[in-house]
């Protein structure tokens, strides 16, 4: 092995994954994220930042998006199926795939041109962006005018509608009345704490989100019952499943809403946190630990003023009007703003943590038990409320007010549909 | 060394200032104007005067930053997709211009300028300091509060919500009716 | 100019700035390790050089229909902005900065403040919607940091009563100025950090943007942009050092040992607080600057202003 093939071996050690997640992939990416943890290999937020794109039950055409998005050297993997590989040893194959790729690579260049823009980390294909509606506002593009300039010669800013296949920027009013630029840019499915499949087309101005356009549930969901509620549905098709066994997913959901939203947050260090234990609840680790692990991150996260700073007021949402909406779960009882909502999640997982050690063996009785994310019609719900929640706020609270409603798309569509 | 540097800096300030014309995109020209400022902060350092110099580096940085503000408003169009017309009412500029450099010409030609007295103080900075809060002092404070006076009284002006939108028609609301929350205690 | 510079300072000192940005990248990985409750491995402690590595073993990807030039040039703008502000940092005793500037303070001040420019470039260039609110959110923030910061930074200078770095060490032989401005001391980490777009202040790269100005940036650009902005962390620790820890003095070691070792510090408690504090975001931090920080930073102004005046300065 010469020097320069040492050194790639050495700069792709540990090369970054994106992992692709579909609608209902759950358990796929849960069985991702944990050994990427582990390994130490970090997980891309960005396909320009991806040496290995990791497929768990998405579309194809969102994965070749996303794929031609990367820069050589890439490797494209799906996650396996069957119990014959694990996502580790498929993750290994593709580095070593990956350094064979740089070695074949060297000495021929060809810079693709990337199908980038709004887009491109959305990983979404061009006419799934059209789709934002500019028929409605082609009205406004004509009678705009520029204050101030004067002269009839101010014919650089035509709104065109497209330059070289992309969308142009549109007009229409900010929230003080005055008449400026707005792009059309769908949110997700790719982006970091986002919910798994979830589409949402969104007019910015700046980075305030003007209106929702359209909420939509990329692909179709994997087979199976969703992750988060399946003893619970197991239990109500007559399996034994054990209360210990039910409330440790309980807890494990939680904390999975919860290390998104503060992931979203910026909060690294506490949302790494709370992956590590909702990995430890799945993998059947002693709860003794994990509850007196859980409790200290739960008093830290409630003493943060920064937090409270930053998430009080944000998409309030009050017990009554969830449930005439339909919403169920923690949202409908937190009762309030971020804030109430991540307290609640904090609460009810200290609560499940608690009946795991008291529940021993005794059998969840699915008529009186609700699972984690409330009765089965309460995602799409969910999805109803989204809109009229993130409508008129800033981007970075738009995404913090979905991570803490954190729909599951598995729940939201129904099968067969 | 000085007028190597002066004969560096004057081109890159005047053709900046050249193509901030000819460029068809708003943060081009924006940006370019910046350089052009750059330039002529570098021949204030050549000047002796570090301070000036330092001091326009951050103001016109800080002003050309402003004005992206704007561009937030005006401009949702990333990258070089949509070019822009950066010159209006052409014949007019072009006159205005030829005037201008014509009259400074003349003048900078005409006059006689009077011979430098005395030496260059020691410190520059300490001697633009002295000026301006030693006997110019009135002046230059005077100025400044009326500046900014004018400043708040043209956002009062601006703003469309005033304290009683905010605050309720008696101001009796504890918290504002804002379209977002504030920072502090709300 | 009658500025001395030093010549030898020249060479010197990027090699150091960007040995101190590898030390802070390795910190900050080793310190990710232990949140995700790894073993630290050596992997991790090389984590700037392989990452290094990997990127300028990849693609340089470019994106549909961007503003190349304008692009390039905020990306190249970083590190180079980082290093002349650097320029007026003493690496030891007197007469160890590249060139002890009559106006080091505002110089140090002017250049970081080119950094709102590069990151707005960076942010538009690329013609990507969420790389051009990472870019706004520069902005945004550059508004809310930089008054605070340069009223900090002119407390200490009066308190010197100089602009020139080398005179305001001098000045603290006999207290540190960390002593007697704590305030100072912590509004300038604060709004430090705000202005290398670190910690708390991240949020023009942040993960709710994917990433935010660096959403497309790939291969040798990612690197020239991430190095940059370790660099930039750097050179607000390393200034940190000469304006409140007394510069190059200490007992026992040399004068660059201790401007070295009083770095590292504030580079660790930089690089430590990332993991322990939550993002703050512009929409509600740009009043806590205006109506608690700007304020504060005055009072101590003041009061600053009343000791030199008494003491007879």
């Amino acid at each position: 092995m010469g020097v320069i093939d040492r050194l790639r071996a050495f700069g792709f050690r540990r090369p970054h994954v994106l992992v692709l997640v579909g609608t209902g992939a759950t358990r796929e990416r849960l069985a991702a994220e944990r050994w990427l943890r582990t390994q130490g290999w970090p997980v891309a937020a960005t396909p320009a930042d991806t040496d290995i794109l990791l497929v768990c039950g998405a579309d194809a055409t969102i994965a070749d998006a996303v794929y031609a998005g990367m820069p050589l050297p890439k490797v494209r993997i799906e996650f396996p199926r069957g119990a014959a590989t694990t996502v580790g040893r498929a993750l290994e194959d593709a580095r070593k795939h990956l350094i064979d790729e740089t070695q074949a690579r060297a000495g021929r260049r060809d810079p693709p041109q990337v199908p980038t823009r709004q887009e491109n980390h959305a990983g979404v294909p061009e006419p799934e962006a059209e789709r934002g509606g500019h028929g409605g506002h082609l009205a406004d593009r004509g009678g705009h005018e520029h204050g101030g300039h004067g002269g009839e010669e101010h014919s650089g800013h035509l709104h065109s509608g497209e330059v070289a296949g992309l969308a142009m920027a549109d007009r229409a009013a900010d929230r003080d009345g005055l008449k400026l630029d707005v792009l059309h840019v769908p949110l997700g499915p790719v982006l970091p704490g986002w919910p798994d499949g979830l589409v949402v087309d969104v007019v910015l101005q700046g980075d305030l989100v003007q209106e929702v356009t359209a909420v939509d549930v990329s692909g179709v969901p994997a087979a199976g019952m969703p992750f988060w509620s399946a003893p619970w549905l197991a239990a109500r098709a007559g399996e034994r499943v054990s209360v210990a066994e039910a409330e440790r997913r309980r807890a494990a959901s939680h904390l999975d809403s919860l290390h998104r939203l503060l992931l979203v947050l910026g909060a690294e260090g506490d949302s790494v946190q709370c992956a590590v234990l909702r990995d430890l609840l799945l993998t059947d680790a002693e709860i003794v630990d994990v509850t007196g692990r859980f409790l200290a991150l739960s008093r830290r996260l409630r003493k943060s003023r920064t937090i409270r700073r930053m998430t009080d007021g944000l998409g309030p949402l009050s017990a009554s009007a969830a449930r005439r909406a339909g919403v169920g779960g923690p949202a409908q009882r937190g009762d309030g703003d971020v804030t109430a909502r991540m307290s609640r999640w904090l609460l009810e997982t200290g609560e499940a943590l608690l009946a795991v050690r008291n529940g021993g063996e005794a059998l969840l009785d699915a008529d009186t038990s609700e699972g984690p994310r409330g009765p089965a019609s309460a995602e799409a719900a969910l999805l109803t409320v989204l809109p009229g929640l993130i409508a008129g706020t800033e981007l970075a609270a738009a995404r913090v007010i979905v991570a803490s409603l954190d729909p599951d798309c598995a729940g939201a569509v129904v099968p067969g549909a | 060394m000085g007028s190597a540097i002066f004969f560096v800096l004057a081109p890159v300030a005047v053709l900046a200032g050249v193509l901030v014309f000819r460029v068809d995109s708003m943060v081009r020209a924006t940006f370019l104007l910046l350089v052009s400022f750059l330039g002529v902060a570098g021949l204030a350092f050549l000047l002796n005067s570090g301070f000036v110099g330092g001091i326009m580096l951050l103001m016109m940085t800080g002003e050309m930053v402003i004005m992206v503000v704007f561009m937030i408003m005006f401009m949702m169009n990333p990258g070089g997709l949509m070019p822009m017309k950066m010159v209006h009412n052409q014949r007019f500029s072009a006159c205005a211009a030829v005037l201008t450099f014509l009259g400074l010409a003349i003048v900078i030609l005409t006059v006689r300028w009077p011979a430098p007295k005395g030496v260059a103080p020691a410190d520059v900075t300490l001697s633009i300091g002295e000026g301006m809060m030693g006997s110019k002092m009135l002046v230059f404070l005077t100025a400044g509060v009326a500046l900014l006076a004018c400043m708040i009284a043209a956002l009062a002006l601006a703003t469309h919500r005033g304290r009683y939108d905010r605050y309720g028609d008696d101001l009796d609301r504890k918290t504002p009716d804002d379209a977002a929350r504030g920072g502090v205690g709300r | 100019m009658p500025d001395v510079t030093v010549w030898w300072v020249l060479p010197v000192l990027p090699v150091v700035a960007l040995a101190l940005a590898t030390f802070a990248a390795s910190l900050d990985a080793v310190l990710g390790a232990r949140v995700a409750g790894r073993v630290v491995a050596l992997d991790d402690v090389v984590t700037p050089v392989r990452e290094g590595v990997r990127l300028l073993l990849t693609q340089r990807r470019t994106t549909r229909r961007p503003d190349s030039v304008v692009w390039r040039v905020g990306i190249g703008m970083v590190p180079v902005v980082a290093l002349l502000a650097a320029a007026v940092i003493p690496l030891g005793g007197a007469g160890t900065a590249l060139s002890d500037l009559d106006i080091g303070v505002v110089w140090w001040t002017a250049w970081l403040a080119l950094l709102w420019v590069a990151l707005y470039l960076v942010g538009w260039g690329g013609n990507s919607a969420l790389s051009l609110v990472g870019g706004y959110r520069f902005v945004a923030q550059a508004l809310a940091y930089e008054m605070p910061l340069a009223i900090t930074v002119i407390t200490v200078a009066l308190a010197g009563e100089s602009l020139r770095v080398g005179a305001i060490v001098e000045a603290q032989q006999g207290l540190w100025y960390v002593v007697w401005l704590p305030v100072g001391f912590v509004v300038y980490l604060l709004t430090g950090a705000a202005a290398a777009f670190w910690g708390p202040f991240a949020t023009p790269m942040g993960a709710d943007l994917a990433g935010g100005v660096t959403v497309e940036l790939s291969g040798v650009d990612r690197l020239v942009f991430l190095a940059g902005r370790y660099l930039v962390l750097v050179v607000v620790a390393a200034f940190a050092v000469p304006l409140f820890l007394g510069g190059g003095a200490g007992p026992l070691l040399p004068d660059w040992a201790w401007v070295l070792l009083k770095t590292s510090a504030v580079l660790w408690l930089l690089v430590w607080s990332r993991r322990r504090l939550a993002a703050v975001r512009m929409d509600r931090f740009e009043e806590f600057a205006w109506v608690v920080l700007i304020p504060v930073t005055l009072v101590q102004l003041f009061v600053v202003c009343v000791i030199v005046l008494s003491t007879g300065g």
